[in-house]
């Protein structure tokens, strides 16, 4: 949730005042508002996609009924593996609500990188985030209030359970689960060409009347911009720094000849500088 | 104070009045305008059914909805008169508020575990992330207008006496309208009316849940009607009018857009689901051309 910028955790408060930053440059010029106008356009579609992304992420990884075998022998770690995440968590709500109190400690470290002299305006900041800070903790005390009467209401009703409702599919199964490729299918659909999905299916033939080969349906999803950015350029060097492996011999008296040469050519090349 | 209970009495009506319209137009006499509140009065009271695979997350994230959209009435202003939280950049809270409010919706239906709910889910987060960008385009060129970022002070420098003022009041009634469409799952991109989970949106991502957290899904709806009703009534609210008059253009704005909802639900159909993104990133042009001809009055682009 704070990675999708969400509040009140700290991620929403750097959108906040990146939002901020935008929003107060549109003022000026054609060029300066055109400009900010795509990086406000640039950074709600990033926000939008964070959200469609995480929820995907955490609902295909923690939601619904398990998928296979294994996560459903799956079960909570002991609390001393918990205490770490719970250190993480502490820093991402304090900041989120507390933004306000942190102001004169980032001020002090932004002063470091900033030429000699530059007087920070914090007061263009502070009385925000100080409201920010505010009216997050009271809508953080709204959702207890409605948690406390949502508990009192709870306490003097029936509560039952049930199956899931399935349209005639009540029994849930792993098959009926949502998967990530689904999830991201209609978005698939608008990035066109970025994003392919690969199906490894052995299709039934004419001829395949009883098929007696247990056939297996699997998809996934292709990030084209992944594979041209990231994925072949790291495999070229991998290919070029294979080529190195044949210096890779195990035997201790080469790596001695290697470093020996490395020194001479170091030495070569300090007398070819001083020359 | 003001605004925040004109919105919320006034939202109390906006499904009743909606349904009333639909039923008018189609030459019944339909249920009473508080019909609908009363059922949600009636869920408020029920016990819930819970399935079997769902978490503590299915049973809170209604709660969680529910809580973004009534914090957010708070933020609207009454024409010149701030609302009840205000503060520069409050516009940015009151967006992500509703982002928080929607990202717990969707993974309510996501655990339930259910192909339909999952389905439902990813429509919801993909209309919401395509219309997110037209409101945000649309309160850059209030925005850059009035030099401020809080909706108190863009409002109380919207001013109705020119012409330009007045075209743009009009766009941005059109493009709200729109986004409140797409934001409550109602036509042309969703008929809360059908009864085929394989075309719907809203209604199937709530389809497990029941009882208390399903009143207050619908509550928060009518809420988030009420919302959107109360930007555009700001657009057109006059300066300088007693305290009554305004309250009484506020709540006929509002009572009014509700009519538009129904008319509009009555006489439209809902589109092949494939040409929603489009209509919905067609809400981003027209607020892109909002901000094209903002930059025309202030002299920046001619």
């Amino acid at each position: 949730m704070a990675i999708c910028g969400l509040p009140p955790f700290n991620g929403f408060i750097s959108e906040f005042l990146i939002y901020k930053g935008f929003f107060s440059g549109l003022e000026n010029n054609i060029y300066t508002s055109l400009l900010f106008l795509g990086g406000i356009v640039g950074l709600t579609l990033t926000g939008g996609l964070a959200v469609f992304c995480f929820t995907k992420a955490f609902g295909i990884v923690f939601l619904g009924a398990a998928r296979t075998n294994k996560t459903q022998q799956a079960h909570e770690v002991e609390s001393s593996m918990l205490f770490p995440k719970l250190l993480i968590a502490i820093p991402i709500v304090g900041i989120g609500l507390g933004s306000y109190l942190l102001i004169p400690t980032i001020g002090s470290i932004a002063s470091l990188y900033l030429p000699p002299g530059t007087v920070l305006h914090r007061e263009w900041i502070s009385p925000t985030l100080l409201s920010l800070s505010i009216t997050l903790g009271l809508f953080v005390i709204l959702v207890l209030i409605l948690y406390v009467w949502r508990s009192m209401q709870q306490k003097s009703v029936t509560i039952a359970t049930g199956a899931t409702w399935g349209c005639g599919y009540p029994a849930l199964t792993p098959e009926h689960q949502y998967t990530s490729t689904t999830f991201a299918d209609n978005l698939k659909n608008l990035s066109l060409s970025l994003s392919g999905i690969k199906t490894h299916y052995h299709a039934i033939n004419k001829e395949d009347i009883f098929p007696s080969e247990k056939r297996k349906y699997e998809t996934h999803q292709v990030d084209e911009l992944e594979k041209i950015l990231i994925l072949n350029p790291s495999k070229l060097f991998m290919t070029v720094m294979l080529k190195f492996t044949v210096l890779r011999s195990g035997k201790i008296q080469h790596y001695i000849l290697y470093g020996l040469g490395f020194i001479l050519i170091v030495a070569f090349l300090t007398i070819v500088n001083a020359l | 104070m003001i605004p925040a209970a004109l919105i919320i009495l006034t939202s109390l009506l906006f499904p009743g009045i909606i349904v009333k319209v639909k039923a008018r137009v189609s030459g019944r006499k339909g249920p009473g305008l508080l019909q609908p509140i009363l059922d949600i009065i009636r869920l408020l009271r029920k016990g819930n059914v819970y399935s079997t695979t769902t978490s503590i997350i299915f049973q809170v994230s209604p709660l969680i909805y529910f809580a973004t959209i009534l914090f957010s009435i708070f933020f609207i202003p009454f024409g010149d008169a701030a609302g009840l939280i205000s503060f520069q950049g409050d516009l940015f809270l009151f967006i992500y508020l509703l982002g928080l409010g929607k990202f717990f919706l969707i993974i309510n239906a996501l655990d339930a575990g259910s192909g339909f709910e999952g389905m439902g889910a990813n429509r919801e987060a993909l209309y919401s992330m395509l219309a997110e960008p037209a409101f945000i385009i649309l309160f850059g060129t209030f925005s850059m207008m009035a030099g401020y970022d809080s909706f108190y002070e863009i409002f109380a420098h919207w001013h109705l006496n020119s012409s330009t003022y007045l075209v743009l009041s009009l766009l941005a009634s059109y493009v709200l309208v729109q986004i409140a469409m797409v934001e409550n799952s109602r036509l042309p991109v969703d008929d809360p009316k059908t009864h085929l989970e394989l075309t719907m949106v809203h209604e199937v991502i709530v389809l497990d849940n029941s009882g208390f957290d399903l009143g207050l899904i619908q509550l928060a709806n009518a809420f988030k009607f009420g919302v959107f009703g109360a930007l555009i009534a700001n657009f057109i609210l006059p300066e300088h009018q007693v305290l009554w008059i305004r309250a009484l253009i506020f709540i006929g704005v509002i009572f009014l857009f509700a009519v538009i909802v129904g008319l509009m639900e009555s006489f439209r159909a809902r589109l092949k689901m494939e040409k929603n993104p489009q209509f919905i990133l067609t809400l981003s042009s027209i607020a892109a051309i909002a901000f094209l001809v903002a930059l025309i009055i202030t002299n920046k682009l001619l």
